[in-house]
């Protein structure tokens, strides 16, 4: 049996292992929480991971549009770029699925043939890790990025006032001379 | 009711392995930057009078804690156990049935246990048990007790500043604790050895000494609203003028002052100024009392009502009828719970709110005086005072958050809703779970929406964008209203992060835009711009 196969067969066993696996990141009493409560509203954290988790595998499995992953990808990463986790921490998640693809296979890819299509497989899961930290790394740039625009925002009347701001209105910066209002 | 479930289920998610760590024994957390808000400044702290003024910093093994600071925090407890009997009755009758552990936003998206409410209160509530009750005293940890050291002060401030007192724990506790109020007696006693943020005291110290949040004196006030003013003529060819300080006025209007300073609070301003002059109020602002926000209330009962009082004092000064509040969150928590003890009774010369154009008396408010501008709009549009159009507000598909402090604060549900129905034309809710009493906090309420706070305030907020974003990927909502200053500073930067395509507005700016002025109903000069002087339709259709 080709690996895709096998995966696709145990896709749900493998789904499972590894958003458990994800949980165990967090700690005990929230792991619980994340895993009990199915509402999309109540739990967002819960809802997201186990959105980006299907939907990645999905992809991984050829069930979906390749564009997508990255949509899915983002679900688990802007979550975790602000949670107590290290940038290592953060996308250690997709790692994880090698770990559960593992774990529920076991013997089967004792198989010579099956370990060298898992090994090629696993370039995939690579790729995603990259991609991760890719968006992970946006995700931090936006989060600074957003300190300056808020500051702007908050003190926006003044700014305009002292003619410091960029107006699109206007077209341009003032001129230096301006700059005392 | 939810669902009970049955032996076998229950059975089934008992986990019998004990956690690895009591938390009771996890002290101080480990305190790290973007989870924790920048201590108050040394002359602020001597300027207002607060007790320890020095420079410190949480990331410092050693905070600088007065050498007494147990007997300090004990009498102070004690102090408020005696004077508060809510906070008496909130340390004794929790039975930790968890019903409120998964209804805290920051737990939602943090995943951090003691940002469960009820884990939150016992950090408090351990102390009260073992250092003033013989059961904690006796039985110590058994008990649920601890002993107050240095480490605890340290988890305190740590978790006390990370609750946004938004109350949505209590709508759920069965025996109606409000969470909210532990904190702000953890954040008093932590005031009393002063630890405290910048963010919250320096408004309260340019909240007594200039009049409003970020201290801009009386003449920049003038100036910003005259600027405010040739915008609105900008987009209705109208010359305003907004009255302050007008003695003998009918109305004085309070104002978060972020709605004259920032953006997009200004749009919001622009839409009172405009309807107050459609209706030919007599109305005047203040430079006095010049701030509706009271960041008092997150420090201490007598810091809110010294700010508070300003309203009264000005009310009284500049001999008005009546008072109108504008879209604030917290400061409606003051006056529809607080300000009727906290600074009444009100002065003489306030009758209670009678609306001029309608005759509506607001009976409700025959103590305070003081009457939401909601309330006010909403009534005026029943009575078919205002024209509007809403096809102006075309551009946008509307959700409405409910801002805690309003909703949960006062039961004020209906009137935005009400208002934003008859000025847009495409409006839809989030879902049930997620508004009205069980609404979700933006992330950044009761003085935390500093940018130091920035990861905690993300983790926060996604429970509420979460939810945006369904009704994005539903209806394709575009706009987000609400009826709070805090929420326009810090819903635009949570939306940039989760739901980059939602913007943020106020109700009146919505209002401003669909209201009809009598010389655009002539054709005169018809309105081609919204408040933001954005083309009112879409450009293609402009150019079509």
């Amino acid at each position: 049996m080709a690996l895709k196969d096998l995966l696709t067969e145990k896709k749900g066993q493998i789904q499972k292992k590894w958003y458990h696996l994800i949980l165990e990141t967090y700690p005990p009493e929230a792991a619980a929480f994340f895993k009990k409560n199915r509402d999309q509203f109540e739990n967002p954290v819960g809802a997201h991971l186990g959105e980006g988790v299907e939907g990645i595998l999905s992809q991984l499995l050829g069930e979906t549009d390749e564009d997508q992953v990255k949509h899915y990808i983002d679900r688990i990463v802007r979550i975790r770029a602000v949670q107590d986790f290290t940038p290592a921490d953060a996308v250690r998640v997709f790692p994880l699925l090698k770990k559960a693809i593992r774990e529920v296979l076991g013997e089967e890819l004792e198989d010579l043939a099956l370990l060298k299509e898992f090994l090629a497989f696993e370039e995939q899961i690579d790729e995603i890790t990259l991609k991760a930290f890719e968006i992970y790394h946006s995700c931090r740039e936006r989060l600074y990025h957003m300190k300056v625009e808020e500051w702007k925002s908050r003190m926006y009347m003044l700014l305009r006032k002292a003619g410091l701001l960029y107006d699109e209105r206007e077209g341009s910066l003032p001129p230096q001379t301006n700059m005392m209002g | 009711m939810a669902k009970l479930p049955k032996p076998d289920e229950l059975i089934k998610s008992i986990d019998w392995t004990p956690p690895e760590k009591d938390w009771m024994d996890d002290v101080p957390p480990e305190i790290k930057p973007g989870r924790f808000c920048y201590p108050a400044k040394k002359n602020i702290l001597e300027e207002i009078g607060f007790p320890n003024p020095r420079d410190w910093s949480p990331l410092d093994d050693d905070w600088k804690l007065p050498p007494n600071f147990r007997e300090i925090i004990i009498e102070g407890m004690k102090d408020r156990l005696s004077k508060y009997r809510s906070f008496k009755v909130f340390m004794d009758i929790c039975v930790r049935c968890g019903a409120c552990a998964d209804k805290c936003h920051y737990f939602l998206g943090s995943g951090d246990p003691k940002n469960m409410p009820v884990l939150r209160a016992e950090l408090i509530r351990s102390i009260y048990k073992g250092e003033l009750t013989w059961q904690g005293k006796l039985f110590g940890k058994l008990a649920g007790a601890r002993k107050l050291t240095e480490d605890i002060i340290k988890e305190w401030f740590y978790y006390y500043y990370q609750c946004s007192e938004c109350r949505r724990c209590s709508v759920f506790c069965p025996y109606g604790i409000d969470t909210c109020e532990v904190t702000m007696m953890g954040r008093e006693l932590l005031h009393l050895v002063g630890c405290n943020i910048n963010w919250i005291l320096e408004p309260v110290r340019n909240c007594f000494k200039i009049g409003n949040h970020i201290g801009i004196p009386p003449h920049t006030i003038k100036e910003i609203l005259e600027y405010l003013c040739w915008d609105i003529e900008e987009v209705t060819g109208l010359k305003l003028e907004v009255p302050i300080n007008k003695k003998g006025a009918e109305i004085l209007f309070v104002t978060p002052s972020g709605d004259y300073f920032a953006e997009p609070g200004i749009y919001t301003m622009m839409g009172y100024i405009l309807l107050f002059h459609y209706l030919d109020l007599d109305w005047t602002m203040s430079t006095y009392a010049s701030e509706g926000g009271n960041f008092g209330l997150f420090t201490s009962h007598e810091a809110m009502a010294k700010i508070n009082a300003k309203i009264y004092h000005e009310a009284e000064r500049l001999k008005v009828k009546f008072i109108i509040g504008g879209e604030c969150g917290h400061m409606w928590r003051v006056k529809h719970q607080y300000m009727d003890t906290a600074t009444g009774p009100a002065p003489k010369n306030l009758e209670t709110p009678k609306s001029p154009i309608t005759g509506t008396v607001f009976e409700h408010a025959k103590s305070t005086k003081m009457i939401h501008v909601c309330e006010f709009t909403a009534d005026l549009i029943a009575h078919g005072k205002l024209e509007l159009d809403p096809s102006r507000n075309d551009n946008y598909v509307v959700t409405f958050h409910d801002s805690c402090n309003p909703s949960r604060g006062m039961g004020f549900f209906e009137e935005p809703r009400y208002i934003l129905k008859h000025v847009c034309n495409n409006f839809y809710d989030m879902p049930e779970n997620t508004i009205r009493e069980k609404t979700f906090c933006c992330g950044s309420g009761s003085g935390l929406n500093t940018d130091e706070f920035m990861e905690m305030r993300m983790r926060g907020g996604l429970p509420r964008a979460n939810a945006v974003q369904y009704v994005r990927d539903k209806h394709n909502v575009n706009m987000l209203a609400c009826i709070c200053a805090i929420d326009r500073a810090a819903l635009p930067t949570l939306m940039n992060y989760w739901v980059p395509d939602v913007q943020v507005c106020g109700v009146h700016e919505l209002l401003a835009n669909a209201l009809v002025l009598p010389h655009e109903k002539t054709g005169e000069r018809p309105r081609t711009l919204n408040m933001r002087q954005e083309p009112l339709k879409p450009e293609e259709e402009e150019n079509a």
